[in-house]
């Protein structure tokens, strides 16, 4: 809210600048956004000057030519407006001032240059609201009061600053001029002036009959209403529109500007409708009926809900209570009588309505905050005094009013112990008690450790004593409190860190060579369906796959409101994520990307929130960079393999399986499930050709993916000690020639199995395809372990085991010695 | 005799001016070994008669040391030679690493985790999908109350759930979710992704990361909230860092309050990073609301408590001077590179 700080004048004494009253008011947690100046750009060429005489254009009927006495001298000028007439004090800008070019779009500011219009030289210019950055009004000349000093500067005569306040939803006091006056009176300790407001009661006026009704107290606590009679439309003054012009509302006529006045200045919306056109004489509110039609004031016919509240007269709803008022009892330029509506709705009726029509408003903004009742009828006295005041009619404040449970006083009791207890320091009583009075609480009773607190009806908010604790700390100062840290005893019932475990997976990932990073939960179904590109039906072991990292055969869950079609519901794959991410690396001609995310995949689940399962996916492309200068080279999949294995040992699982793969993301021939314990673990391999294309990866891609909580789940503890072999070993090479369809961890079996414990570890060495095998085999070559932990093996003990263990290749597998 | 040194010692020269290096060893043995040449003729001058003996003894004295000289300038001559041939240029640039990098988001995340475990605080993880209820309700914030509009929220289709599921606005359902789990003392801080429905520029995005912590014990008071703050802005960003704490409001904290710090970039003095303030916006703290701690099952009269929450992006931004929030979830190696 723009708060004037010539408004704030009027309630209190300020003695210091905006900025310190801007700091204040920061630190006491009503947080002042910026400072704004009218005027800012004013130079001492803008004077307010008085028009001596006006002549006619010699060649323009439209254009004339009026003589401006700028107290230093005279000087005639051209200008287009209609509304000045001779005597009118006026602001004028002097050649070489600066002012906003309200012809515009951008509203630029300009200087005024010497121009010649139709033939007649103007140096000067009369100006409007808009060319002095006031307001948008460029419908005329500014007419300034008549007392306006002629020669003085514009900017000493009408220039200042504005806080544009940012109001938390507790403090809707702090809504309004008034309010932000009051509390600033107790963090200043100045005296508060409450602006003139008209007596309840004129016991002299003769008033129409008049019935209020409130049909349902659950959608209206309060309906008052005052009446004005003998009404003149016309223009509201000069200091009126100054203040409504610098708060950033445009002055319309006085009654509106009344209304917006009283509502910037009291916090309190009201309505004035045209009494003349309300029949029956019988005003109220009620809950809508379904369906039922209201014409509003910008001459839309709009449907109306149960859930909205309308004001209704003899003949229907005449207004859609705090959002917006009728066209049929809407005030015109011949409106005499006018009936002022000040009331108190339902925070959550309107708030639903406002939002459901699109009609947020000043007056609605503040009807969803929590209102006082008693404010309504504050304001419908100050709005008739001001009526009064600026000649815009008769009127009486308070003709009707509804008010079925009058609000109760609320007194707080309040514990002196609780301040140290939540604040961590003491304060002296009467420092207490002198913060508690500063901020308009006012102590009614106390004894040793207690103070019992009337609450004013402006501050709902404070409900409970830590609120008054709050209170205290604010009008004393947060600078007041000390620093210390939480003394007590350290918590034990947190033992598990599950991120610090993440943390490992992280580093290991990083220290392999990949680039962390992090994606957004959201996508849309089709950037997930890029993923089946692949097409390949899968096997069994592709449908149990694609339960956990593929959105295939899973739903995903749907964002209500997105912001982009494109990001439309949560990701159940990180795996496009991790493609895109790649894609557009490519794109920027990146050679070596590697790249790994540990996220959150979210799978619908069936009456809660859904499986938020950690994922670990890592992408290259083609090639990865070597460590020496220059050294390009192919990514495989055993590059990948290999990680997977490095991320198992450091999480201690159980022994890896990898077997074949077949799924729609994945090349066949060339990826593998990773099985531990006969659970999926993951999978891994080289992405399908047609994948790629769907992401735009001109390359071959690799990828791993793995669940990360069963990771976790299988993951050992420290890992036990074995001792350090004391005995020495012997290592025998074995080279055999299988069928191509003989698995090498077949062969690893069988070697373990037929050489029993005295086989220490088997070593894949190398694979052999080529002239020297027949087709359709390969030879593969081991490198075997012997040791025996209790004695050193003699040549004979090893010859034999070898033996045993070739005899055991040509039985089970058909494998045989290549030489 | 003389005739036979003095042919000697050209010759050693000769061979001497022209030799590698790998051969010195065995010139010096076969003229100036025990068994050399040299040491041959001294032995045969005893054999001179007594009067030629001073003059050849002088004469082969004087050749053993001009050998000795002139073998240990070639040994050095040789030695440098080798050297520079086989020296490296060592302006040539190293090897690369095969090292990736963590997201300075992760990175600094971590710093931020381990200074808090300096105090004692533990890390937990929450859901990113959210009941309204934790991401509201059990925080103060009831169904239409006008304190919603601080949070701009992205809903879920909730179509087949018993409640409205949304994407969690801030770390603060982790309060609710830990109070509900554990009895104090409680000491923890929650860290993750959050998600607010409003429009991206450079310094908003929709995707945000946050920190949550919260204190609850007997005997816990703003001074330990100020203090542990300060202790963390201090070790996060140097000890000549000057908190400040000003009013504020969140339905889940009373007192509430705005933690500040001075700026980095400025000293204090004002410039564009702090909106010429001096003063850089932290994080939003308070006292847990004793509705809250109610909620949970607590004895607010017994217990008090302290909770923060703290844009972790912000922190990333300031710490290495990267001004636009867009650059974090793009992703791009160019940016992510810098961080090795
Ligand atoms: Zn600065």
């Amino acid at each position: 809210m723009k708060v004037p700080m010539i408004w704030l004048r009027d309630y209190l004494n300020l003695g210091v600048d905006a900025e310190s009253i801007a700091k204040l008011l920061t630190n006491a947690g009503i947080e002042v956004e910026s400072i704004d100046s009218i005027g800012e750009f004013w130079s001492e060429q803008i004077v307010v000057g008085k028009v001596v005489s006006i002549d006619e254009h010699p060649n323009a009927d439209r254009l004339t030519l009026p003589t401006i006495d700028f107290g230093s001298g005279h000087q005639t000028v051209v200008t287009g407006a209609q509304n000045i007439n001779i005597g009118d004090v006026i602001p004028f800008a002097m050649e070489g001032a600066t002012l906003v070019n309200a012809y515009s779009d951008a509203k630029e500011l300009t200087v005024l240059k010497p121009t010649r219009l139709r033939g007649v030289e103007s140096r000067g210019m009369v100006c409007s609201a808009a060319e002095l950055g006031i307001s948008n009004d460029h419908e005329g000349i500014l007419i300034l009061p008549e007392d306006a000093p002629v020669g003085s500067k514009l900017i000493d005569y009408m220039g200042g600053q504005v806080l544009d306040i940012s109001t938390k939803p507790n403090r809707s006091d702090c809504l309004s001029v008034v309010g932000v006056a009051r509390y600033l009176s107790g963090l200043l300790e100045q005296d508060f002036r409450m602006p003139k407001l008209m007596d309840e009661i004129d016991e002299s006026a003769e008033l129409p009959d008049l019935q209020i009704r409130i049909d349902d107290p659950v959608v209206a606590s309060r309906y008052a209403v005052g009446y004005l009679w003998d009404v003149k439309i016309a223009e509201s003054p000069f200091w009126m529109r100054r203040r409504l012009e610098a708060a950033g509302i445009r002055p319309i006529n006085n009654i509106v500007d009344i209304t917006n006045f009283v509502m910037l200045e009291i916090g309190q919306p009201l309505h004035a409708f045209d009494w003349d056109k309300i029949s029956g004489g019988v005003v109220g509110v009620r809950r809508a009926r379904e369906g039922e039609r209201i014409t509003t004031l910008d001459a839309q016919e709009r449907e109306l809900i149960a859930a909205d509240t309308v004001i209704f007269d003899g003949s229907g709803p005449i207004a859609i209570a705090g959002v917006m008022g009728g066209l049929a009892t809407e005030v015109t330029r011949t409106t005499t009588t006018i009936l002022l509506e000040s009331a108190n709705f339902d925070q959550t009726s309107i708030r639903r309505t406002s939002r459901r029509l699109g009609l947020t408003s000043e007056a609605s903004r503040r009807f969803e905050q929590r209102l006082s009742p008693e404010t309504a009828v504050v304001a419908l006295r100050r709005a008739v005094q001001l009526a009064v005041e600026i000649g815009a009619g008769k009127g009486v404040s308070l003709w009707g009013d509804s008010y079925p449970q009058p609000a109760e006083e609320t007194t707080l009791e309040f514990s002196l112990s609780e301040i140290p207890r939540l604040l961590g320091v003491e304060f002296d009583r009467n420092e207490v008690m002198n913060a508690l009075e500063r901020a308009s609480l006012n102590v009614v009773a106390e004894d040793e450790s207690t103070m019992t607190v009337r609450v004013p009806h402006w501050r709902g908010d404070i409900t409970r004593d830590v609120d008054l604790v709050e209170e205290v700390a604010v009008m004393i100062g947060y600078d007041k409190i000390p620093s210390s840290l939480p003394a007590g005893s350290l918590p034990e019932s947190i033992p598990f860190e599950y991120d610090k475990r993440l943390d490992e997976i992280k580093d290991l990932m990083v220290s392999t060579g990949f680039y962390e990073i992090i994606t957004y939960a959201t996508s849309s179904e089709a950037r997930l369906n890029n993923l089946l590109a692949g097409g390949a039906a899968p096997d069994d072991l592709g449908i149990e796959f694609a339960d956990r990292l593929l959105p295939e055969e899973i739903k995903p869950l749907e964002l209500l409101n997105p912001l982009r079609s494109d990001e439309n519901v949560l990701i159940t794959s990180a795996i496009s994520n991790a493609l895109e991410t790649l894609s557009s690396n490519l794109r920027f001609n990146q050679q070596d990307v590697s790249l790994f995310e540990l996220g959150r995949i979210f799978l619908p689940r069936m009456g809660g929130l859904p499986i938020e399962r950690p994922v670990l996916t890592a992408v290259t492309g083609q090639y990865v960079s070597g460590s020496s200068w220059n050294s390009i080279r192919e990514v495989s999949f055993f590059d990948f393999k290999g990680i997977v294995e490095v991320v198992a040992s450091r999480m201690n699982l159980p022994a890896l399986e990898f077997q074949p793969l077949s799924h729609p993301v994945f090349k066949r021939g060339q990826s593998a499930a990773v099985m531990v314990n006969g659970k999926l673990l993951g999978a891994v391999g080289e992405v399908d050709p047609n994948v790629c294309e769907a992401f735009s990866v001109n390359e071959k891609a690799f990828l791993l993916s793995l669940d990360v909580s069963r990771l976790l789940e299988m993951s050992g503890g420290p890992r036990p000690y074995v001792s350090v072999p004391r005995l020495p070993a012997v290592t025998q090479d074995i080279s055999v020639v299988v069928d191509n369809d003989v698995p090498s961890s077949d062969c690893v079996r069988v070697i373990k199995r037929a050489g029993g414990d005295l086989v220490e570890s088997i070593k894949f060495i190398d694979q052999y395809k080529g002239q020297q095998v027949a087709e359709g085999k390969r030879g593969l070559t081991y490198s075997i372990v012997y040791r025996d932990n209790t004695k050193t093996l003699t040549d004979d003990e090893v010859a034999n085991v070898h033996r045993r263990i070739v005899r055991a290749l040509d039985k089970r597998l058909n494998a045989k010695i290549r030489d | 005799m003389i005739d036979r040194i003095e042919e000697m010692a050209k010759r050693a020269l000769a061979e001497l001016a022209v030799i590698q290096a790998e051969n010195l060893e065995g010139w010096r043995l076969k003229y100036l070994g025990r068994n050399g040449e040299l040491n041959g003729l001294m032995r045969s001058i005893g054999k001179l008669p007594t009067e030629d003996r001073p003059s050849a003894g002088q004469a082969a004295n004087l050749m053993r040391s001009q050998l000795e000289t002139t073998f240990e300038l070639r040994c050095a001559e040789l030695t440098d030679k080798q050297d520079q041939e086989s020296s490296l240029d060592v302006t040539m640039s190293g090897h690369t690493a095969m090292l990736g990098s963590l997201h300075p988001v992760t990175a600094t995340l971590r710093e931020v985790r381990t200074i808090f475990s300096r105090l004692g605080f533990r890390s937990v993880v929450s859901p990113e999908v959210e009941w309204d209820e934790y991401n509201f309700e059990k925080l103060n914030i009831p169904q239409d109350h006008p304190a919603r509009d601080m949070w701009d929220t992205f809903f879920l289709n909730s179509d087949d759930v018993p409640g409205s599921m949304l994407l969690r606005t801030h770390t603060s359902p982790a309060q609710a979710r830990v109070m509900e789990q554990v009895d104090p003392p409680i000491r923890v801080i929650a860290a993750g992704r959050c998600f607010r429905y409003e429009d991206v520029d450079a310094s908003h995005e929709s995707m945000f990361h946050q920190v949550e912590g919260l204190v609850v014990d007997e005997n816990i008071t703003m001074a330990d909230l100020r203090g542990t703050l300060q202790y963390f802005v201090r070790s996060m960003f140097g000890a000549d860092r000057e908190v400040r704490i000003r009013g504020s409001f969140f339905p889940f904290t009373e007192p509430s309050c705005e933690v500040d710090m001075t700026c980095l970039f400025c000293n204090s003095e004002g410039c564009r990073v702090c909106g010429r303030t001096g003063w850089i916006e932290m994080l939003g703290a308070g006292m847990v609301h004793p509705v809250v701690l109610e909620m949970a099952g607590y004895d607010s009269r017994r217990y008090s408590g302290f909770a923060f929450g703290m844009g972790l992006d912000r922190i990333v931004m300031l710490r290495h001077g990267i001004d636009d929030i867009r650059h974090l979830f793009r992703n791009d190696l160019r940016f992510l590179q810098q961080f090795v």
